[in-house]
């Protein structure tokens, strides 16, 4: 078993997911961290594996009246500490951000939220946009195969084009946290190694790694998931890959019995964090000699 | 008065049986045998479609008393993770461990396979008069598909 840099495990379960279980509760009086997706249950993509599914439950900024500012402001009235702009993609694969730079500058300077964001493919325009911002972190899930990114997300673009906007990221400073979704090509591994070998030529803030989760009323609502095997094997590669640098387990992976499995392999890979753990991996941690943290937000955020 | 409340979430339609009594907030269904009195329980097609695919279904054993409001039982689906809450009070005399081996049967059998579990009832008269009941479907399924929808849990 690797341990993680400093013997501690962080628990995150940000609170656009109720989570209540024997070792942790996340539904306090306060929702710390809220999810907004700045397109509603919109997106050109219609991704096989999502399909706008994912986009339900966040806050939906079209059916408030106000500003993404004055969304904002509303829950940090209500004790909120960070939030996640999220939404759905346009045709080029961008989340539309562009249009709420100005209300986030005013988010993170005025209201101090901590703020991450969901950028889908971002162009050079909004990396440059997002660096004067102050964020916590710009996630983006990057994808290593060219037929992953044509079948999948539908999206005429390729590996290169995420490497083009991770290298912008990094020249704008944004702090980077990217993902990397095991097993999206239907359940295969496929691209996986390529995104690892990209996002170690730019070092991100912290890498936080999913497996494919089937989601009904999808195209890949019946797929089967990367085996244990292959999923292990990839957590070990990822942590030697970044030995000083947050590996996170994200909250995406399927549910049920995998999942105790799949979090026991991250906890034994030395994995530094995991989101929405399975009941009883916080005493398995333990058990291992990990000192447990619990952060109610997304993976790396600390207030 | 239909025996059915039916609604749309997308192009997908839903329905409520008029037959049963429903949990105002935790969406969980009861349905009461006048021959033995107890109760069976179930989740509602409202709360499974804001919480998507269930994954895994733990049930208290039976003999175990549960008092309304409280835990019977704990589930990991799509959008959450947490307690089955009871809807009545008293104790667990049958469980459905068919859902527990394979709990997207709650989801596709809702009100029929996809019970959970059958109290016997400590208190029904009284703890009935503050469940939904047919006379207050329409208007309670109409408010709450509102504020699911303003929460953006459902389209």
């Amino acid at each position: 078993m690797t341990l993680p840099l400093n013997s501690e495990i962080i628990f995150h379960t940000p609170g656009f997911r109720g989570y209540k279980t024997d070792e942790h509760n996340n539904q306090t009086a306060v929702e710390e961290f809220v999810s907004v997706s700045v397109t509603g249950t919109t997106c050109a993509l219609h991704c096989e594996h999502c399909d706008t599914k994912v986009l339900r439950g966040m806050t939906d900024l079209r059916r408030f009246d106000g500003s993404l500012y004055d969304v904002c402001e509303s829950l940090a009235e209500n004790g909120t500490r960070g939030v996640l702009i999220s939404g759905g993609s346009d045709l080029q694969g961008r989340v539309p951000l562009l249009p709420h730079i100005a209300d986030l500058k005013r988010v993170r300077r005025d209201l101090g939220l901590a703020v991450r964001v969901h950028v889908g493919l971002p162009d050079e325009e909004t990396c440059a946009a997002l660096g004067e911002i102050d964020l916590d972190g710009a996630m983006i899930d990057v994808i290593g195969h060219r037929d992953t990114i044509r079948e999948v997300y539908h999206l005429a673009a390729d590996p290169e084009d995420y490497e083009d906007a991770l290298s912008w990221l990094e020249k704008y400073k944004v702090p980077m946290v990217p993902h990397i979704i095991l097993g999206l090509h239907y359940g295969k591994m496929l691209g996986e190694d390529r995104a690892l070998e990209m996002i170690l030529r730019h070092p991100p803030k912290l890498l936080a790694l999913v497996v494919l989760m089937s989601i009904s009323k999808t195209a890949m609502a019946n797929v089967t998931p990367p085996s244990l095997d292959e999923i292990g094997a990839f957590f070990q590669k990822a942590r030697k890959g970044l030995p000083s640098t947050p590996v996170m387990l994200g909250c995406a992976r399927p549910m049920g019995k995998m999942k105790v499995e799949i979090d026991r392999l991250a906890v034994d890979a030395g994995l530094n964090g995991i989101a929405f753990p399975a009941n009883g991996i916080v005493e398995y941690a333990r058990a291992a000699g990990l000192r447990p943290q619990f952060v109610n937000a997304c993976c790396g955020v600390n207030w | 008065m239909s025996n059915t409340q039916e609604f749309k979430i997308g192009a997908d339609l839903y329905s409520i049986p008029a037959d049963r009594f429903y949990g105002r907030d935790n969406h969980m269904w009861a349905s009461h045998d006048n021959i033995t009195g107890n109760v069976t329980i179930g989740m509602d097609s409202l709360g499974l479609a804001s919480l998507g695919d269930l994954a895994y279904v733990s049930l208290q054993p039976v003999g175990t008393k549960v008092t309304r409001g409280e835990s019977l039982g704990t589930l990991e689906a799509a959008k959450m993770t947490g307690d089955l809450t009871s809807p009545i009070s008293g104790e667990i005399v049958e469980r459905n461990d068919l859902t527990v081996r394979n709990p997207a049967l709650v989801n596709q059998e809702t009100y029929t396979n996809g019970w959970l579990v059958v109290i016997k009832p400590s208190d029904w008269e009284n703890e009935s008069a503050q469940l939904v009941s047919v006379d207050e479907l329409p208007a309670w399924v109409d408010s709450e598909l509102t504020r699911y929808r303003q929460q953006g849990w459902i389209d």
